[in-house]
């Protein structure tokens, strides 16, 4: 992010008003939908979502009148600029920057999301004991922090613990995944 | 009486009830860390294994349980940013920034010190109030429940973070998502969309999971460094210095015990709400309040001093009145059934012993939660030092079987990941996600009370219920507080400046 909030892409203040968009076709779809309840049903609903509607029209006309420089950076840039700093201190005394600095914040980003959809896509192919298992261990694969023993070690343990913990202790019945019934054909 | 409160220790002096209220709290501890599982969960499992034995070892297992879930919830929190249900949410405002200072031990401490403090006072007057609370519950009605509930919004002003119109769009988005499901009052589906699964609404602790948890997760793997890098932040505080806070703000503690035990007594108001309050009371009330949000210890020490005493104010209606204050409390009178004991008048006149066998649970548990939670203080605060490749597989994984295992829906794990996303969103551009949830906690309290107060009392309902009035009067002073403190300060720096030298 250069110093005046600008990012390789959007810049901030386009940011921030991006956010007040989807805000506001939130609050107004809120609005259209309690157009079909009963004056009971959208008492509270429809003044709220006017009142939403309103709030993100000031707080978006605020945030374009004033200088781009009073809007709150985020931490996750703060923190970016911080780990640049101690790899530049780093790198001048001859070691090597961590990986994360050279990525882009945007990436990363992204790659947090892929992390989260690939959880809930294994949980939902495969159910959640293996789901915990194969995310776990593909992670310390991937992430190449440990060895590809002390990694499956670990899994094992940890997959071990949640199961003892959710399924055997609590008898919390398990999701087994879409792909069960394969898995029962072969059977 | 005294005859009761020896006969209440008595009966809890076995070697059954001690082991049993061992179990109950270790179990508790691990349940209340894990994410999306509380009290209910605790002792909603634990019921089926009570049926058989003496009353007192049950229910010094059941509220052993309950009592530990309170201190677990706080744990994580402080360590994580991650509430274990929404109960510890107000420990993620100062207890977390004081985890990041290298202050973990000095949170967690002041956490565990602070709930027994609170859970004591709260026992104490639990013995003493049971005949004189009669009248006052019964003086209350939904309109002083609502302006109760508006007071809770008070203190969004607190969490807005600088942007008072940013936490105030978080908190409308809070209630709006509250609404989603089948409405209480017309039975009527709102924002459903035609499906099934939203007519049962967004389930709160998933929604937790998702805001914090996940969100906070998300954030590791995006930072890549451990929560404390320990190269660069070390351990400053000690167990000790915890203990000490507590005592030193000993006012605070008892203030936000009387706050834990009155929102306790009132039905179905809920613990969750109590955390809020109380750290919304002690920012209010704080000769610095500028501290808050970045490392005031005080910020940890009053929600736990009122959701400790918050259970001895919960037992009350429980056992006077059988009217449980919130759904822990209902499991309770379920496990009273099953002993053969019926709550309400006759628990105070036939069953005198057992209501002091509870008093004295609360206390004991509290001492024992307490001893454990400061014997592993200096283990758990050096979590927060872990890889960040280490956390975020492992804790991701526990959140998503605990979205999982809230209701046994599959597609609680999509509300918790879309939650977890938006809570990175919010986070980002300084939307308060506190304030999102304090949203959620009080719309469908302020939605029902407002609905049940204009059918009782007609629109004038203000007029009909002096109490209500004299609430709302309150909320208005209170909400002006902070705002006449932060004008007299600039006046008096202004002062200050102008003077000449």
């Amino acid at each position: 992010m250069s110093p005046g909030g600008k990012t390789r892409g959007l810049s901030r203040l386009a940011q921030e008003n991006v956010v007040c968009a989807a805000l506001l076709v939130i609050f107004a779809g809120v609005v259209w939908l309690t157009q079909d309840f009963g004056p009971r049903a959208r008492m509270i609903p429809l003044p709220l979502a006017i009142t939403g509607i309103v709030l993100t029209v000031i707080q978006l006309l605020w945030q374009n009148l004033r200088s781009t420089d009073e809007l709150q950076m985020d931490l996750v840039a703060v923190a970016e600029r911080r780990a640049l700093a101690v790899d530049e201190g780093a790198g001048a005394a001859g070691s090597a920057p961590a990986p994360s600095a050279k990525d882009s914040l945007w990436r990363r980003e992204l790659r947090a999301y892929g992390i989260v959809a690939a959880l809930i896509g294994l949980v939902l192919a495969i159910g959640v004991i293996p789901a915990v298992f194969v995310f776990t261990a593909a992670y310390f694969v991937l992430t190449r922090h440990y060895t590809w023993l002390a990694g499956l070690v670990y899994t094992s343990v940890f997959t071990a613990l949640v199961y003892l913990l959710f399924i055997a202790a609590l008898q919390i019945q398990p999701y087994h995944g879409l792909l069960e019934p394969l898995v029962e054909r072969f059977r | 009486m005294l005859e009761a409160i020896v006969a209440g220790l008595v009966a809890l002096l076995t070697p059954q009830a001690l082991l049993f209220m061992l179990i109950g709290v270790v179990y508790g501890l691990v349940i209340g860390i894990l994410p999306g599982l509380g009290g209910v969960v605790a002792m909603a499992l634990l019921l089926p294994f009570t049926y058989g034995f003496e009353p007192a070892a049950t229910l010094a297992l059941l509220l052993g349980a309950h009592i530990a879930t309170i201190w677990g919830d706080s744990v994580t929190s402080i360590l994580f940013s991650v509430p274990g249900s929404a109960k510890g949410l107000a420990l993620c405002f100062d207890g977390y920034p004081m985890t990041k200072q290298g202050k973990a031990r000095r949170a967690l401490a002041a956490s565990a010190t602070g709930a027994l403090m609170g859970g004591v006072i709260g026992a104490i007057f639990l013995a003493l109030c049971i005949p004189l609370i009669r009248p006052v519950i019964l003086a209350l009605g939904p309109s002083e429940y609502l302006m109760m509930a508006l007071w809770g919004l008070t203190v969004i002003a607190t969490f807005s973070e600088g942007s008072l119109m940013k936490g105030l769009i978080a908190s409308l988005l809070g209630v709006l998502v509250a609404f989603i499901g089948t409405d209480v009052v017309t039975a009527t589906p709102r924002f459903t969309f035609g499906t099934e699964f939203l007519m049962d609404g967004i389930s709160f602790p998933v929604a937790m999971i998702g805001l914090f948890a996940v969100s906070e997760m998300m954030k590791l793997a995006i930072r890549g460094t451990p929560i404390v890098d320990r190269t660069l932040v070390e351990e400053v505080s000690t167990v000790w210095q915890g203990i000490g806070d507590a005592f030193t703000h000993w006012w605070l503690v008892v203030r936000s015990s009387f706050l834990g035990l009155w929102i306790g007594v009132l039905p179905g108001v809920g613990a969750s709400v109590a955390g809020l309050a109380a750290y919304a009371q002690a920012a209010q009330t704080s000769k610095t309040p500028e501290l808050f949000g970045k490392g005031a210890v005080e910020g940890v020490i009053a929600p736990d001093a009122t959701m400790g005493a918050n259970e001895g104010g919960g037992l009350m209606p429980t056992l006077a009145f059988g009217i449980p204050g919130g759904e822990s409390m209902a499991l309770l009178l379920v496990a009273f059934i099953g002993l053969g004991i019926v709550p309400g008048p006759d628990m105070l006149t036939k069953h005198l012993d057992l209501v002091f066998s509870m008093v004295w649970i609360v206390v004991i548990a509290n001492i024992v939660v307490t001893l454990i939670g400061l014997g592993i203080t200096p283990w758990l605060a050096r979590l927060p030092a872990l890889q960040a490749n280490l956390m975020v597989p492992m804790v991701l994984s526990v959140c998503a079987v605990g979205a999982y295992a809230v209701r046994g829906r599959i597609e609680d794990l999509l509300i918790a990941a879309a939650f977890g996303v938006v809570g990175y969103l919010m986070d980002k551009y300084r939307y308060s996600r506190a304030n999102l949830v304090i949203g959620m906690v009080l719309a469908t309290m302020i939605e029902r009370n407002l609905h049940i107060s204009l059918t009782l009392h007609g629109n004038d309902f203000l007029l009909d219920r002096p109490i209500a009035l004299a609430l709302l009067v309150f909320v208005i002073l209170t909400s002006a507080l902070p705002f006449l403190r932060s004008w007299h300060r600039r006046r008096k720096a202004l002062h200050a400046k102008g003077a000449p030298a």
